[in-house]
């Protein structure tokens, strides 16, 4: 578990790099010897020869949503703890990340400011030539210097619209709200929208502070104030037939319409997660994506 | 050798070593703590005074500029640091045998006295002969696999592969004088010339 105080910006954005890393596999690892440890780890040959095929080229975000389109339904979560657990092991390492999407466009965005701002070259006099000095390896001295990076790779993200509604917010307990803090930072809404385009809302809701702490929604017609009062009815519901029932703790809940299918759970500090699903997703999938969204938030909790 | 080894334990040592000779792009080393941090900034120093009077000659290995980071100055700003290498020093449990074999001799080399001077200098000795080969000899061959169904073509091969590995290894034993090295040599001249092929390809 995260705690989001003291050191809870270092966690957080270690906990964001880790959708960005690059493995390595070790280089005494043939292909083969590859092969057999991903079949071992993920059981499923398939699966094991796509992540050999994409290792040490793209960063773990990219290789869940190549996954994706080839049919293989992976969270990023997933696979960053496939990775994780070899890496833990010896048999990979981390040689290098690759570049969120908001740098690459606040890099993009910066070529393009320069290029706006240049004056035309007839009215700045170009300043008299300089000779470069030869490229010498810096000494000690010169090591806190930090370079530019070497080089943007953009990785292939669709980009989907995303309607953002913003609210009233009353003041939220201080622990809610770093953790709020802490989901928005991490984009992870953002994520498993561009991962799974089924998804069609995503409901962070308070049930203490009766209010939605954070939502994402697309191309669909659900405002704050209705989610508000039906996730506090149906997890009402469902935790009381679970406790007359004898059932055990309520976990999930999954409801089924015609057009859409909403899936939601409780976490610590009666915090409410819902996800409204597209009719037409495979429900292995959903559960899957489902559960990795909710062990990402249930991380970030203090 | 004995204070950097007991900062830094020899398989750390190792693979920062190993990264320092045959990585051809920038490091961004990670470690755990500030110790750790000054530990690394004095092998990085020394490293690049023994090497420093080689460097101009070296025609295939590029020394890699190097930043060297704390944990937490890394991911606090981790972003900066997209298309470095990363070397984490956690990553020394990596199984790799040039990581085994060399923290071996650094192990070694830390049990006796005034040691640091002759590591040094083994390492030069290492990147240049590396270097001389790599430069002068076509290893593809040696680090490319391939796949020849033709048997009695395969077989021929192999010897001729296994050949060349005794001849190279039989040139590491003369220069290094030792059959450990001429070991460690062998395997990092092939990494080396693996990665070099890698980066031309790219380019």
């Amino acid at each position: 578990m995260m705690t989001m105080s003291g050191d809870g910006h270092k966690e957080l954005k270690k906990f964001r790099q880790r959708f960005y890393r690059i493995y390595e596999p070790s280089p005494d690892l043939g292909k083969k010897d590859l092969l057999r440890l991903f079949i071992k780890a993920t059981k499923q040959r398939r699966l094991a020869e796509l992540i050999v095929e994409f290792i040490g080229k793209y960063d773990v975000n990219t290789i869940a949503q190549k996954l994706r389109r080839k049919k293989v339904a992976m969270s990023a979560m997933d696979v960053f703890d496939i990775l994780e657990k070899l890496r833990k092991d010896g048999y990979l390492r981390v040689v290098g990340t690759g570049l969120p999407k908001e740098e690459i466009k606040r890099i993009e965005a910066k070529r393009v400011t320069k290029k706006v701002v240049e004056a035309p070259p007839h009215i700045v006099e170009a300043p008299p030539a300089i000779e470069a000095p030869p490229v010498e390896i810096p000494g000690i001295e010169a090591l806190e210097v930090i370079p530019t990076p070497l080089e943007v790779e953009s990785p292939e993200v669709q980009l989907v619209p995303i309607q953002q509604y913003v609210q009233f917010r009353p003041s939220l307990p201080e622990h809610l709200s770093r953790f709020v803090e802490g989901v928005q930072s991490a984009e992870i809404f953002e994520r498993y929208f561009a991962l799974n385009e089924y998804v069609k809302a995503i409901v962070l809701a308070s049930r203490e502070a009766n209010i939605v702490l954070h939502s994402l929604y697309r191309d669909i017609n659900i405002t704050d104030t209705n989610t508000l009062a039906f996730l506090a009815t149906i997890t009402e519901h469902s935790d009381k037939a679970t406790r007359v029932l004898e059932l055990g703790e309520f976990k999930e809940t999954i409801i089924e319409a015609d057009l859409y299918y909403i899936m939601l759970s409780r976490l610590k500090y009666e915090i409410v997660l819902a996800a409204v699903f597209e009719r037409d997703i495979p429900l292995g999938l959903m559960i899957r994506d489902f559960l990795s969204l909710k062990k990402e938030i249930t991380e970030l909790l203090p | 050798m004995q204070g950097m080894v007991s900062t830094l334990r020899d398989r750390e040592l190792a693979l920062v070593l190993v990264s320092l000779i045959s990585e051809m792009t920038d490091l961004c080393i990670v470690a755990r703590n500030e110790g750790e941090k000054m530990a690394l900034n004095d092998v990085l120093r020394e490293f690049y005074n023994a090497i420093g009077p080689y460097r101009g000659s070296l025609k295939k290995i590029r020394i890699p500029r190097t930043i060297v980071l704390t944990d937490e100055e890394y991911y606090r700003d981790w972003e900066k640091y997209s298309g470095w290498r990363l070397i984490f020093l956690e990553d020394s449990r990596l199984r790799w045998s040039i990581l085994d074999i060399f923290s071996k001799y650094l192990r070694e080399a830390a049990k006796k006295s005034n040691t640091k001077g002759y590591v040094y200098l083994d390492i030069t000795k290492l990147v240049t002969l590396i270097d001389f080969l790599c430069s002068s000899v076509d290893l593809r061959p040696l680090i490319v696999e391939l796949e020849i169904e033709d048997k009695k073509k395969r077989k021929e091969y192999m010897e001729k592969k296994k050949r060349a590995e005794e001849r190279i290894l039989s040139f590491f034993q003369e220069k290094l004088k030792d059959k450990r090295k001429a070991e460690l040599a062998y395997r990092m001249l092939l990494y080396v010339a693996k990665r070099i092929y890698e980066h031309t390809e790219e380019q």
